[in-house]
């Protein structure tokens, strides 16, 4: 977007801001008449809380990034006004601490863009990216802490605060790949050997990334963060088929998954009853089955006007305030609910596409590819995995469940895919 | 590269279309198998959070009533004497009775209004069932529970004018306060308190059936009521014996006097004749011209005609009412013979009864021989006060059995037995009583049931009362006194 010079201020953004903050104000609003039948004295302060720091970001955007793209902001403050309400809704306790980690998510998004030289500058650093990711999930094997018991150890603890290293590796991958596709770009697209009408990919070339992506999947794989590995294996494949042009890449990938999941179906339990239980959720309603069955029977629940803010029973469903965000609020907001937050996603990803089709670096481009389809693909394997499109892998509703780390890489992610968007068009091909 | 990420950004958007037609599907296609399945836990917490309608009685004393406990609330249940009526309503254990099946009700799912349901879905009130106003007098009730005892049995009372039951009581019964306690000790306890005997149980009537045989041979005018006949020797029907027992001490009688005196040869020799022209005086008597015309014509003709009757009282149908009743029966063979129709016609054979049939059949004829429609709930009110009248007394009676005038006359038989005959027992100071007494044999070396059916006051009815005491012995020493209570407490009314 380049209406910067025509603008002076960022109107757009400004105005669109104005949607997340009544809908926060409106969800808590209800929540709090709903409850004691008269506002928390502090809800206003909470909510003023939240409308300086997203108006502060938005002032600091107009001074620093002017031209950055407007949609963005808006698309990330609406899913956490969204994220705020629920965790209000179902875990009062943790509003204020989402709150807290959304200050230091979005002071974290402007220190990075404040001290960022320039997107170019992230290029060198590809393999200290993808070691520093695989260092910090390796720590998980060392020092990993399981705080709610789901046999996962899948986050390190500095003092009361957690952190999910996977949701950083998020980040770090895309770099990687970004970077280091950029390199091999022409080698990939030029492809390797043919086989019969088959090419394969220059394994060579590809050899360092492949060494990577396996590395890192074999370590979320080994510390059973399914939806993670599904979610970088997806989002290796989406930035390979970009860079190479090469559908026959993404479907040797894909078959390299399906092969993947039936072997891992054979040797792993834990695999294994993930799929009975994406087959035929009712062979053990009441074990194994539950969590999935709750999430639809909230669905249904919901119905197309939902039940309401604190008028249903979310709290049927384990794990809901997490991975289930989406069941709660498709139960209390219903499929208006369900399908706006849905909506949310597709904006952002018409945005961070409509940035990498702007004519810029080939670098930039696959970041903001990268950066787009991480977020998209992410949010599709959870909504995939709780309506039973495919088999459910636990992993966060960007922007929306409740999880500090989850929070503070997304809008990192955010904060580069502004950068990127900031950036001046450039004539690619001379 | 702008092709692929084009192709890419179509592909993620044809995901998020099938997420968006996935939500459609379970939160709008497949949503009410799942939500009325049984792995929806919802159910019970809406209902735990609704403040459900009470039960009152006619008097509009609260006979079920909502106490907090924890969270929520909890069920108090006033008479636990009601039980069988009022039922129960248990989150852990579901619910019966009037709790279960005017759960609409109750719950407030059938709101009265399509504002109060509209209002109900926007501002998330709590939910406030309607109440239930019932024709039950507690009074009548607990004096009809206290008449129970500690025996087994029933008893069933009602405005024979309109249908309203004043009292329905089965024995044993259970307190519904402590049944989360209780439960597994009830299961297991003899008699089955759970079990509502006077809308469920089917018993041998005994004399008490007499009234449906005599009102056939009455309302066809095939017997002579003023022409006495001699009953003194058994008569045997195929192998049946059937003997003058009964009424040994009044060997001459009318066939009045037969009634109240429950000659057992009388009415099984009536039921067989009632195919034939009459008067029947003559095959009633001790010396009855050789053959009896059945043994040459058949049975089949006094067999319809006793079905006939016996179905315009309600045998052999499901009654309406606002609980379930199981249907009384004549027989459960298919075909009839002359012993079976004989044996029938006193009141024994196969004959199974409720004991609200029982009530009703006594209520036919305190009101003028049409049978009134029986009912329990007689309106329901709103949390905002509107009332929705759910029955009109009388509207609906169910059926002429008989003309005004075989009703007079069979009031008058059943006057004669309480106040000279068997039912003596059930006797008011200043109130005639009409009734009929029953004996009923439940096979050998077993203590007979005991059964009493009547109404009061003879001349202007206003209740109709059956009682029946299981394994007691005989009607007029154990049914009547009790039925006599009840009687006496709904005439205080």
């Amino acid at each position: 977007m380049s209406d910067r010079a025509s603008w002076g201020w960022r109107w757009r953004e400004l105005l669109l801001l104005g949607f997340p903050c009544a809908m926060l104000l409106l969800g808590w609003l209800s929540i709090d008449l709903a409850r004691t039948g008269a506002p928390d004295p502090a809800l206003w302060t909470r909510w003023l809380v939240f409308v300086g720091l997203v108006l502060g970001t938005h002032g600091w955007l107009a001074w620093r990034y002017p031209s950055a793209d407007q949609g963005l902001l808006p698309i990330g403050a609406a899913l956490t006004a969204l994220s705020l309400v629920v965790v209000e809704r179902l875990v009062p306790a943790l509003a204020d601490r989402q709150l807290a980690w959304l200050a230091l998510a979005l002071g974290a998004m402007v220190l990075a863009l404040s001290l960022l030289p320039s997107i170019r500058w992230l290029h060198p650093w590809q393999y200290t990216w993808a070691l520093a990711g695989l260092g910090l999930v390796g720590l998980t094997f060392v020092a990993g802490v399981d705080p709610n018991g789901s046999g996962a150890r899948l986050w390190l603890g500095f003092g009361d605060a957690l952190f999910q290293p996977s949701e950083a590796l998020k980040l770090l991958l895309v770099l990687f790949f970004a970077s280091y596709l950029d390199d091999k770009r022409e080698l990939l697209a030029w492809g390797g050997p043919r086989w019969g009408r088959l090419r394969t990919p220059p394994l060579p070339y590809l050899a360092p990334l492949l060494v990577m992506l396996a590395l890192c999947l074999g370590v979320v794989i080994l510390q059973r963060d399914l939806g993670a590995a599904l979610l970088y294996f997806c989002l290796f494949l989406a930035l390979l088929y970009v860079a190479s042009g090469r559908a026959s890449y993404v479907a040797l990938g894909l078959g390299g998954l399906l092969l993947g999941g039936a072997l891992m179906e054979r040797l792993f339990d834990h695999v294994r009853v993930r799929v009975a239980m994406w087959l035929d959720p009712w062979s053990d309603a009441a074990g194994r089955g539950y969590q999935v069955i709750q999430a639809l029977v909230a669905f249904a629940s919901g119905g197309v006007l939902g039940s309401g803010l604190t008028y249903g029973y979310p709290g049927y469903i384990p794990a809901v305030h997490t991975d289930f965000v989406i069941a709660a609020i498709g139960e209390e907001l219903g499929l208006i609910g369900s399908l706006g937050t849905v909506a949310l996603y597709m904006l952002w990803l018409h945005r961070g596409l409509a940035i990498a089709l702007t004519r810029r670096s080939s670098f930039s481009t696959l970041l903001a590819v990268g950066l787009t389809s991480a977020i998209s693909l992410q949010a599709l394997v959870i909504l995939g995995g709780t309506l039973r499109l495919i088999p459910l892998t636990g992993i966060t509703l960007p922007f929306v469940s409740y999880g500090g780390s989850s929070l503070l890489v997304n809008f990192l992610m955010l904060g580069l895919l502004l950068a990127v968007s900031a950036e001046r068009p450039v004539d690619r091909h001379g | 590269m702008d092709k692929a990420i084009v192709r890419l950004g179509t592909v993620l958007l044809a995901g998020f279309v099938v997420v968006a037609l996935a939500l459609g599907y379970w939160q709008v296609a497949a949503a009410p198998g799942l939500v009325d399945g049984p792995y929806n836990p919802r159910l019970l917490a809406e209902a735990a959070r609704t403040e459900r309608g009470r039960i009152l009685d006619r008097t509009s004393k609260v006979l079920v009533d909502n106490a907090p406990a924890g969270q929520g609330s909890k069920r108090v249940y006033a008479l636990p004497a009601a039980v069988h009526v009022t039922g129960y309503f248990s989150p852990r254990y579901g619910a019966a009775g009037l709790e279960q099946r005017f759960d609409d009700y109750l719950s407030g799912a059938r709101a009265p209004s399509l504002v109060d349901r509209v209002r109900d879905r926007l501002l998330h009130e709590r939910r406030r069932g309607s109440d239930l106003v019932l024709t039950l007098d507690a009074r009548v009730q607990a004096v009809a529970a206290e008449a129970l005892g500690e025996r087994r049995g029933a008893i069933v009372a009602l405005d024979p004018r309109s249908g309203a039951v004043l009292a329905l009581a089965s024995a044993p019964g259970f307190d519904p306060n402590t049944l989360d306690q209780d439960w597994s000790a009830l299961q297991r306890s003899e008699g089955d308190p759970f079990f509502n005997r006077a809308l469920q149980a089917t018993y041998t009537p005994g004399s008490t059936f007499k009234i449906v045989t005599a009102t056939a041979a009455v309302d066809l005018g095939l017997v002579d009521l003023d022409q006495p006949f001699a009953c003194s020797k058994p008569v045997a029907i195929d192998l049946l014996q059937v003997d003058c027992r009964n009424n040994a001490h009044v060997p001459n009688l009318t066939f009045q006097q037969a009634f109240a005196w429950s000659s057992n040869r009388t009415f099984a020799l009536a039921g067989l004749a009632l195919g034939f022209p009459g008067p029947m005086n003559r095959w009633l008597t001790d010396e009855p011209p050789e053959p009896y015309p059945w043994k040459t014509r058949g049975i089949a003709a006094s067999a319809a005609r006793l079905e006939e009757y016996a179905g315009r009282f309600g045998f052999g149908r499901s009654l309406p009412f606002d609980l379930p009743v199981s249907i009384s029966r004549l027989k459960t063979q298919p075909e009839w013979t002359a012993d079976l129709l004989g044996q029938t016609a006193f009141g024994q054979g196969q004959l199974a009864e409720t004991p609200l049939q029982a009530a009703l059949s006594a209520a036919a004829i305190a009101n003028g021989g049409r049978l009134p429609a029986p009912y329990l709930v007689a309106e329901a009110r709103g949390p905002d006060g509107t009332v929705q009248r759910l029955h009109e007394p009388g509207e609906d009676a169910l059926e002429q059995v008989m003309s005004p005038a075989t009703a007079a006359r069979l009031q008058a038989f059943m006057v004669e037995s309480v106040e000279r005959g068997y039912a003596g027992k059930a006797a008011l100071v200043g109130v005639q009583v009409a009734g009929k007494t029953g004996t009923a044999e439940v096979g050998a070396g077993r203590t007979p049931h005991a059964w009493f059916v009547g109404y009061a006051p003879a001349d202007k009815p206003v209740v109709a009362v059956a009682a029946i005491l299981e394994h007691q012995g005989s009607g007029s020493d154990f049914a009547a006194p009790a039925a006599r209570e009840v009687l006496a407490a709904a005439l205080r009314r």
